[in-house]
């Protein structure tokens, strides 16, 4: 059993309030995308209306993680680049492998569409383009 | 007991708000090695060896990165995330570059790429 020592709730306070000064600092570093729904490629989109069951190919992405039924991927920073691209560390849960990854992506409006975001991997390489779902 | 929270609310704040920036510490200025110099006097390539350092980005002759996060290692190097454009490729690539000043105090950088390659060193440009 741990024994509290007699200042423990002055030390629990002093304890909070410098966890909190940590903290708010840490909240600087944005862990979100800047969008207010969900977004998804058109399998996506359906999954996120209730229309299929989650599939391999039907990618949400929501403010916090990219989403189908075979990754979870959390972010865990999102940094800003000049020219509006996200530059995205994210913590993978991937279908069939042991353990977490992390893996880092892009994402930036289409060139194409100014609607919708181009994913790419860290070397550049076009994952999947997503829109707002309906 | 203010006073030792105040030193200790300090120390952390020191402590969470040095640990990242979008531009290495201690560079003033355009830093360059001989033909980056040449570029950065002149706008003109010179070679395609050419390398530039500035606290928010380094270019080569075919690569532009801009730093989004710095943050300095306990040896003192200096490692960057940067976004990196490449000369013919629309595509962007996630890199990470260190930086290391030179050990016996004069004012140049080493730079290595993720995995521990050399990409030139650079003194500032004048």
């Amino acid at each position: 059993m741990t024994v509290l020592p007699m200042h423990a709730p002055r030390r629990g306070k002093l304890a909070a309030a410098a966890a909190a000064w940590v903290l708010a600092p840490s909240l600087a570093f944005a862990q979100t995308l800047d969008i207010t729904q969900p977004y998804g490629n058109e399998a996506g989109c359906r999954v996120v209306k209730g229309e299929e069951k989650a599939s391999a190919e039907a990618l949400v992405v929501r403010p916090d993680r990219f989403e189908s039924a075979a990754l979870v991927c959390e972010f865990v920073q999102v940094l800003k680049a000049a020219d509006g691209t996200n530059v995205i560390t994210a913590l993978c849960d991937i279908e069939g492998e042991e353990g977490r990854s992390v893996s880092l992506f892009t994402v930036a409006p289409s060139k194409t569409d100014p609607a919708a975001l181009q994913i790419r991997d860290e070397y550049g390489a076009p994952w999947d383009e997503v829109k707002p779902c309906p | 007991m203010r006073g030792r929270f105040a030193i200790v609310a300090a120390a952390l704040s020191a402590l969470a708000g040095g640990a990242s920036a979008e531009a290495l510490s201690g560079l003033a200025g355009t830093y360059g090695n001989a033909n980056g110099c040449r570029y950065a006097a002149s706008g003109n390539y010179v070679d395609d060896d050419m390398v530039i350092l500035k606290p928010d980005e380094y270019q080569t002759y075919v690569t532009l990165c801009e730093f989004l996060d710095v943050r300095k290692a306990r040896d003192g190097s200096q490692v960057a995330m940067a976004l990196c454009g490449h000369e013919g490729d629309e595509a962007q690539t996630i890199d990470f570059l260190r930086f290391v000043k030179d050990p016996s105090g004069r004012d140049a950088y080493a730079i290595f790429g993720q995995g521990g390659d050399s990409h030139g060193e650079v003194e500032p440009c004048r």
